[in-house]
């Protein structure tokens, strides 16, 4: 059969139709020109005289989505680590002139200034306002680094509903997904959402996701798969048997412990590394500190002639250090152990003062070494110092790692205004073109049918 | 590569953010502020804690060092004006052995001026300084010498430790004399209550031989320690020149690892505020341009 008028209107019809649809969906991409998560369409145009009109193609790459989302992951992970850290940072102060550095130094130094002039007021009123001083500085620290670990869990817990949130999403779209696409549907906003979804899932946990032939999407978090077909996995937050501290695990049969990476992870190690240690420290050093006075104080001779009581109370709880309140300044045992109470005598306070320079404390850098209160203060801010840079400049590569990847995803399904406008002017002319077709063919069959016979 | 608008804006916001953080960091320098928390550059915070603490450390030697300075010349005093007065009484000694001054009233005077001196000698043995007792050992808030009234001979109640002083980290010297050290000089006390009385009796024999070498050698003792005081204060001036010089050096250090050098800190500054400005103008000239603004019909 010879392809004439007939045949000839109905692709046109076709074609004009393609073009509106095509309109609609450069109007639609337009529309979405500044949404960062819309993928762009495009038209899939059929060849040929099939029943089938034109279908949208989805502009998405799964590989660069994956690079992405590697890359938004370990940006979420170290921008929760270096907030933390700096907030760490802020509670021991000016690394060179602030905080329990200058307590302990004004400590021992008015220790020296009694043991020069053990009969002056002053020097022994000193004494006792610096050691308040001294005690309430090393409560304060570990207070705060305490309550940086409490808004740390706050936001691990607040970080586990979030995940929560995301994971029963991604369930249900991944549903509503595979019936669209099986009823051969439009399924490409359901699907920006889920990448939506999915990118923040991998920024707070590290997730992969995997597509699925039946159109759903099989998300593993480190070795663990948390969505895979009718599986859906969540997270809660468990006291650790060991630390009592909350730790995230997966629901279910044998829970095993979360072992992804993200912003989860990065709250985790924040509080079990650094803050743990810091913590640990701060408290090593004020006890072994307090400790070591009180134990020269009681072998030294008060004024009176008597030995000297205790002079900080040292609890159990960590930190819990204070001066004795029953020790007043004219009590204070300044003299050697074998002196009777002359008013020169000022060798245990010499003694005392002299513990500035004792290695009484246990390097936690080096094994088997000890250190003095001083060094020992100066490796601990030292040791923060770095972790706190390491995270800060992980954070700023991390940063440009998601800038790039980003960009290139933008550039694989980002609207572009200039196509999109070009676009435009190409439909309205196959739109026109396609109508003055028609025209001709109606007016060709107008010959034939009413100019004919 | 495709590129598109969203892009450009992207780069542009990413671009400018950090020069802005560079131009905040510039500034930080410039007021002197570069090193405010210990990830800003951790072994330079370390370096500046050890600093700092040597830095305090000689400051306090120094703030010693004037203390026992200040003791050491105060004993050197009294010890001089002792040693005078020992001058004084052999002055009077040596006159007892001229033929001349042989008759009574001479003699009670001669005797009278000794009497005086021991008097000024035991002053000078309970002298204090910042209502402390110099020569009294650690037992500073009691009179060290007194003098028994019958026999005349003086006990020393004082203990004989030694006040000490860091006048350098990791040195120490003795400030003062005890008293124990001082025999020499309360022995004389008595030796010359037995000088006047020999006088007084006409004993000249006694007083010239026995009184006179017993003068002498007391000056010659006391001479020594003094000139062992003066040693000792020589010493720590020397040590407080050394401070002086380490304190320079240490804030030197010190301003160059907190970023105080000023010159260099303006002119990052001004660079990144430069590039900052160029950054912004090529922003605001490059962006609105679409393809929109030319087909409109």
């Amino acid at each position: 059969m010879i392809t004439g008028l007939n045949t000839g209107f109905y692709s046109a019809l076709r074609a004009m139709q393609t073009a509106q649809f095509a309109l609609s969906v450069t109007s639609s991409n337009i529309a979405h020109a500044n949404d960062p998560n819309y993928t762009r369409r495009q038209v899939n145009q059929v060849t040929g005289n099939g029943v089938d009109g034109p279908t949208l193609i989805r502009l998405r790459n799964v590989f660069i989505d994956d690079q992405y989302r590697n890359a938004y992951g370990q940006l979420g992970e170290a921008e929760v680590r270096q907030d933390a850290l700096s907030l760490v940072e802020d509670v021991f102060g000016d690394p060179v002139n602030g905080g329990l550095r200058t307590a302990l130094d004004n400590f021992f130094t008015a220790w020296k200034n009694l043991a020069e002039n053990p009969t002056d007021d002053v020097a022994r009123i000193q004494v006792m306002s610096t050691a308040y001083t001294f005690a309430a500085t090393v409560k304060s620290d570990y207070n705060q680094l305490q309550a940086i670990e409490d808004s740390l869990n706050e936001k691990l817990s607040t970080t586990v509903d979030q995940v929560n949130t995301d994971l029963q999403q991604i369930y249900d779209l991944n549903i509503r997904i595979s019936a669209l696409e099986r009823n051969s549907l439009d399924s490409s906003d359901l699907r920006d959402q889920r990448d939506q979804v999915l990118d923040d899932l991998a920024k707070l946990t590290g997730a992969i996701a995997q597509e699925k032939p039946d159109g759903t999407v099989r998300v593993s978090v480190g070795p663990t798969p948390v969505i895979d077909g009718p599986t859906l996995v969540k997270l809660q937050l468990v006291a650790d048997p060991v630390t009592g501290k909350p730790t995230p695990t997966w629901m279910g049969y044998n829970t095993p412990v979360y072992d992804g990476r993200g912003a989860v992870y990065g709250l985790m190690t924040v509080r079990d590394n650094e803050i743990a240690t810091l913590k640990q420290q701060v408290d090593t050093l004020g006890k072994t500190v307090a400790q070591e006075v009180n134990n020269l104080h009681q072998a030294g001779r008060r004024p009176d002639g008597q030995l000297g009581g205790t002079f900080f109370l040292i609890g159990t709880a960590p930190a819990d250090i204070i001066v004795d309140p029953n020790m007043q300044a004219g009590l204070i045992a300044a003299g050697s152990p074998t002196g009777s109470g002359q008013p020169s005598d000022g060798v245990q306070a010499k003694a005392i003062a002299d513990l500035v320079d004792s290695p009484i404390l246990t390097s936690p850098l080096i094994p088997n070494q000890q250190q003095t209160p001083q060094a020992y203060y100066r490796d601990m801010v030292g040791w923060l110092g770095t972790q706190a840079q390491e995270a800060r400049q992980l954070q700023e590569i991390s940063k440009t790692h998601v800038q790039v990847t980003q960009a290139q995803r933008q550039s694989e399904f980002g609207v572009s205004l200039d196509e999109e406008t070009a676009n435009l002017a190409i439909q309205q002319r196959a739109f026109e073109a396609a109508s003055r077709v028609i025209a001709v063919m109606d007016q060709m069959m107008d010959t034939l049918i009413n100019r004919t016979g | 590569m495709r590129v598109t608008t969203s892009m450009l804006v992207a780069r542009a916001l990413y671009d400018l953010d950090g020069l802005r953080e560079q131009y905040a960091k510039a500034q930080d320098a410039v007021n002197g502020r570069a090193l405010t928390r210990p990830s800003d550059d951790p072994q330079k915070v370390v370096e500046a804690m050890d600093l700092s603490g040597a830095k305090e450390r000689l400051e306090a030697a120094k703030r010693s060092g004037d203390d026992a300075r200040a003791w050491l010349a105060a004993s050197e005093d009294n010890l001089s004006s002792i040693i005078s007065h020992l001058q004084d009484a052999n002055q009077i000694v040596v006159q007892a052995g001229s033929p001349g001054l042989l008759d009574q009233d001479a003699r009670e005077a001669m005797a009278q001026a000794l009497d005086g001196l021991r008097q000024d000698i035991m002053r000078e043995l309970n002298a204090t300084y910042n209502s402390q007792y110099l020569f009294a050992g650690w037992q500073t808030d009691l009179p060290p010498f007194t003098e028994d009234p019958v026999t005349h001979v003086l006990t020393y109640t004082g203990t004989s430790n030694q006040i000490q002083r860091d006048i350098a980290p990791g040195l120490t010297i003795a400030i003062n004399v005890p008293g124990d050290q001082l025999i020499a000089a309360s022995d004389m006390v008595k030796a010359l209550y037995d000088t006047a009385t020999a006088l007084r009796s006409g004993n000249t024999g006694y007083v010239i031989s026995t009184g006179l070498q017993q003068i002498q050698n007391a000056i010659n003792s006391l001479s020594d320690i003094r000139s062992s005081l003066g040693v000792r204060q020589k010493q720590v001036e020397d040590y407080q020149n050394l401070a002086d010089a380490g304190i320079n050096n240490i804030e030197e250090r010190l301003a160059n690892l907190t970023g105080a050098d000023l010159e260099t800190a303006v002119l990052k500054m001004t660079e990144a505020q430069n590039a900052y400005q160029a950054a912004l103008a090529s922003f605001a000239k490059s962006l609105p341009m679409s393809l929109l603004d030319y087909m409109m019909r």
